[in-house]
């Protein structure tokens, strides 16, 4: 089985044209395209917060408060302030009078672009209120805008979760694709490629074990396929980081390390099956050209279902191995590691993983002795 | 020693062999001769184990093809022109490759290249790529690979094609040689020449039965020829004569033939 992986690796590098479009092509193409594409969705507009007040003690407040330093002070509304509450620069603009008894809240939630904003200004009116130990404030604020204003963070944290989920979608649908294309491409050659070269019968009569083939073949189609993933995955990090400089991916990934577990996971399993299904299927197959169509055909269906889970919400789905990478990789990207859910359908990808390669050897078995 | 017994493959409708039968002692030379589409590479593949019989059997060093193909397999070294090597690799690349699949040690792979690969005129050009050879030199580089393991058996389908006199005798001598180190050799072939060259005992295959079988002398004299040629042309002629003719002749058999 490892003199088979080997070879498939010796004549995989002795073939540029196909290392090329295996690796390199996608990832120039992911870095341009994708780099340009995320860095449009992740690159938020910055956005302020502006108090206005003439109270001295508020303003010492702040001053004294580094969390709050990004607050932009003012005496009272200007031209200024106005017009950069039009362009959105400004997201909420509160005014506090100075007895601080009472804040008005001024915000338009289309104009904003992060839920962050909103969560900023709701803490400083409650800290405020705690520092100038103002009931006033605190009763006036939490009993009667607070339940407003949550609802509109709320309305913006849905959007934003939308937003990011949709584009994420289409990045995974995207880097799947792209890679899943040169990997069906080796996995549907794995049988009838061999047979159409004939070579398939000099390794038979070696005497190694179809099974051995098999999975050898599977295992190296694999490991093209996460090779092809991890580049292109650092392709579009680094296009990240160059279209935008460090702003970025950060403020959506509060598990990292459960982010790259469940990738490497789920897609190691997705990709296994779709590779074990493909050289089922190139059992099936004389020519490779025949069977090329049913490769393109099975990457095309395999792209959309690993797509099913987030346009289907429901949660039997995250446990189904294929269907769950986008929500298990939301999910562990907002911090909820989602382990339970993320062995099941490791396991149940594994047995069917088996199972396919079991029904490929059978296929081949009855054909020879 | 090789035992066919009532050999037979079908493929869906058509009967490609039909109850073949013959004997291989050890240490001979046995020549499957037939014309083109006569079942010959049909029989050889289903020696080698690459082919499933529909009936009957065959016994290569006791073992048999169906119930212990993995054993024949590590002890056969089998040639045909339908299967082919990478041509991305080098000689030396592939000899390590199938060496580590028969489970050769580095001593015994460096061995048996080094004497294969010198006497194939290989050596000079083992780091070049297969796919650059000519046929000529794609056919010895075949036939080195495959007997990489240095097998008790060697099965050749058409080992002699379309190669140059030089290499043909190349090949010729190369058998001979391996024959007198007391090998198990079968070669299918339509070449005459190279049944007269190397075979000690002859089976002549024509429409997937076999028709004729025994030493060269046994065949020409059998058929009532001058020669082999003679002989290979007037079994083909008697095989397609009319059944009742076929039949009367049958009724008086002549020793070494089948009908």
């Amino acid at each position: 089985m490892i003199s088979i992986i080997k070879r498939e690796w010796m004549r995989l590098s002795k073939q540029p044209k196909v290392m090329v479009t295996t690796f390199l092509m996608p990832c120039i193409l992911i870095f341009l395209v994708m780099g340009v594409f995320l860095s449009g969705v992740l690159e938020r507009k910055p956005q302020n917060i502006a108090v206005v007040t003439d109270s001295a003690k508020i303003k010492e407040f702040l001053k004294e408060n580094e969390l709050y330093r990004d607050i932009l002070v003012y005496e009272q509304i200007n031209e200024d302030l106005e017009t950069m509450y039009d362009k959105g620069n400004v997201a909420v603009i509160l005014e506090i009078e100075t007895e601080a008894r009472e804040v008005r809240l001024k915000y338009d939630s289309t104009k904003i672009s992060s839920s962050d904003v909103m969560i900023t200004a709701q803490e400083f009116v409650g800290e405020l209120a705690l520092f100038l130990q103002s009931e006033e404030l605190y009763e006036e604020f939490v009993n009667n805008q607070l339940t407003i204003l949550e609802n509109d963070v709320s309305s913006v944290i849905e959007r934003e979760g939308a937003q990011f989920k949709f584009y994420i979608s289409i990045f995974i649908a995207v880097l799947i694709f792209m890679v899943g294309q040169p990997l069906a491409s080796f996995a549907i050659d794995s049988y009838v490629g061999e047979r159409e070269r004939g070579t398939y019968d000099s390794i038979r009569l070696s005497g190694i074990e179809i099974f051995q083939f098999i999975l050898g073949k599977t295992i190296f189609t694999v490991s093209v396929g996460l090779i092809s993933g991890v580049l292109q995955v650092a392709a579009i990090l680094s296009g990240i980081q160059y279209f935008m400089g460090s702003l970025g991916v950060e403020h959506y990934i509060d598990n990292a390390l459960m982010m790259t577990i469940t990738i490497v996971l789920t897609s190691s399993v997705s990709l296994a099956m779709l590779v074990a299904v493909l050289i089922y299927l190139s059992t099936y197959f004389e020519k490779v050209r025949d069977a090329a169509t049913y490769a393109t055909i099975g990457t095309l269906v395999f792209t959309l279902l690993s797509q099913v889970s987030n346009v289907a919400n429901h949660t039997v789905l995250e446990y189904l191995p294929l269907l769950n990478m986008n929500r298990l990789i939301l999910r562990n990207a907002h911090g909820s590691p989602s382990i339970l859910p993320l062995l099941t359908s490791v396991i149940l990808g594994g047995v069917i993983i088996a199972i396919l390669t079991q029904m490929s050897v059978y296929r081949l078995k009855s054909k020879e002795m | 020693m090789i035992k066919i017994n009532d050999l037979s493959k079908r493929f869906g409708d058509k009967t490609a062999v039909k109850k073949v039968n013959f004997e291989v002692k050890d240490g001979e030379i046995f020549a499957l001769l037939g014309p083109n589409g006569a079942g010959k590479t049909t029989t050889m593949r289903m020696l080698s184990t690459l082919l499933k019989p529909t009936a009957g059997s065959v016994i290569i060093n006791n073992w048999d093809t169906q119930k212990e193909a993995k054993e024949i397999k590590k002890n056969i070294g089998f040639l045909t022109t339908e299967i082919r090597l990478d041509g991305q690799f080098t000689p030396n690349e592939l000899a390590a490759f199938y060496g580590k699949l028969y489970g050769l040690d580095k001593n015994a792979l460096e061995e048996n290249k080094s004497k294969l690969f010198d006497y194939f005129d290989i050596t000079q050009i083992a780091d070049r790529r297969y796919e650059t050879f000519s046929t000529g030199m794609k056919q010895k580089t075949s036939i080195a690979i495959c007997l990489i393991h240095d097998p008790k058996t060697i099965i050749f389908d058409e080992p002699t094609n379309g190669l140059d006199i030089l290499t043909q005798k190349q090949v010729e001598d190369f058998l001979l040689t391996e024959k007198q180190r007391g090998k198990t050799i079968v070669i299918s072939t339509h070449i005459l020449e190279v049944v007269e060259a190397l075979a000690d005992r002859v089976g002549v295959i024509i429409d997937g039965q076999s028709v004729a079988q025994g030493t060269m002398e046994e065949i020409i004299k059998g058929a009532g020829a001058r020669d082999l040629r003679e002989a290979f042309i007037r079994l083909n002629e008697q095989y397609h004569e009319p059944e009742e003719i076929i039949e009367e002749k049958k009724a008086k058999k002549k020793p070494g033939f089948l009908f």
